[in-house]
């Protein structure tokens, strides 16, 4: 396992939003809320087009971290937290960055705390995630 | 104000954590292949954490219905989810104001005491 400093930023990396890909991922849960399939019925909610899940920007990964390397294995998914501006639908463009916010360890565990910032085509900003991943070795000095 | 959220009770089948790894792009072998998962000493394909977070949508969508839209969310994974177990996630509202609400959501999973995941999801609509 490799450690960057805290402020270790990925280069941007954009995702088109697919009306699919939303469906999906909706399906994949059970949902049944008309604005995640239909346009139409995202238009009457107040949406611009098939709205994601809110769930679903974490699919939207940001590119390496410089200097990040993790083991394949062993790593635990401890926190997750979404702060939502403009909702996401088809058809948008995603743009994120990833940045290692913080670095904590205790004993054998190390917890990485990444925050990705995902803005749309207008520069808008559509959502900040922070993800707490742990893992269980010990960093390289 | 509080009251409760109709709660969502699931269960987890193999089928469904294919079809999230297939949806979500999160590949890891641990969540389909038992195989992979006994190496990493588990009993068995775990569900990925973000499936059971995701599974909280369900339970607000009610209020998605209402006119809300999720403003924040924020939660704590606390123990694993094994395949062909059934998982809980019960909700209580607390209204902040008339057009914010806050849910406090706990996922548990048949024959564990310990929450498979707990935290919060703030609400706002007309904003």
């Amino acid at each position: 396992m490799e450690i960057p400093p805290v402020g270790a930023t990925s280069s941007p990396l954009s995702h088109d939003i697919e009306v699919g890909a939303i469906r999906r991922f909706a399906q994949a849960l059970g949902l049944t809320y008309a604005p995640f399939y239909d346009t139409v019925a995202a238009q009457a909610a107040g949406y611009r087009d098939v709205v994601a899940p809110p769930t679903f920007v974490i699919t939207l990964n940001g590119a390496l971290i410089p200097g990040l390397a993790l083991p394949d294995a062993g790593l635990i998914h401890g926190e997750q937290s979404f702060r939502y501006g403009v909702p996401v639908v088809a058809h948008d463009v995603i743009t994120v960055v990833s940045t290692l916010i913080d670095v904590k360890s205790r004993g054998p565990l190390t917890f990485l705390t990444v925050e990705t910032k995902g803005s749309n085509q207008h520069q808008e900003e559509a959502f900040v995630s922070e993800s707490t991943i742990i893992a269980r070795e010990e960093i390289l000095p | 104000m509080t009251s409760r959220l109709i709660p969502v009770v699931h269960r987890v089948t193999r089928l469904d954590l294919v079809r999230y790894a297939g949806a979500s792009g999160d590949f890891n072998p641990i969540h389909f292949d038992d195989e992979v998962a006994r190496q990493f000493g588990l009993d068995g394909v775990i569900a990925h954490g973000m499936f059971t977070m995701g599974l909280v949508t369900r339970l607000i969508e009610p209020l998605l219905v209402q006119g809300y839209r999720v403003a924040h969310w924020s939660n704590r994974f606390r123990s694993m989810v094994a395949v062909n177990h059934t998982i809980t996630i019960d909700g209580s509202i607390h209204d902040v104001d008339e057009n914010v609400v806050q849910v406090n959501i706990v996922a548990t999973v048949e024959g564990q005491t310990k929450p498979a995941l707990t935290g919060s999801v703030t609400l706002t609509r007309g904003q």
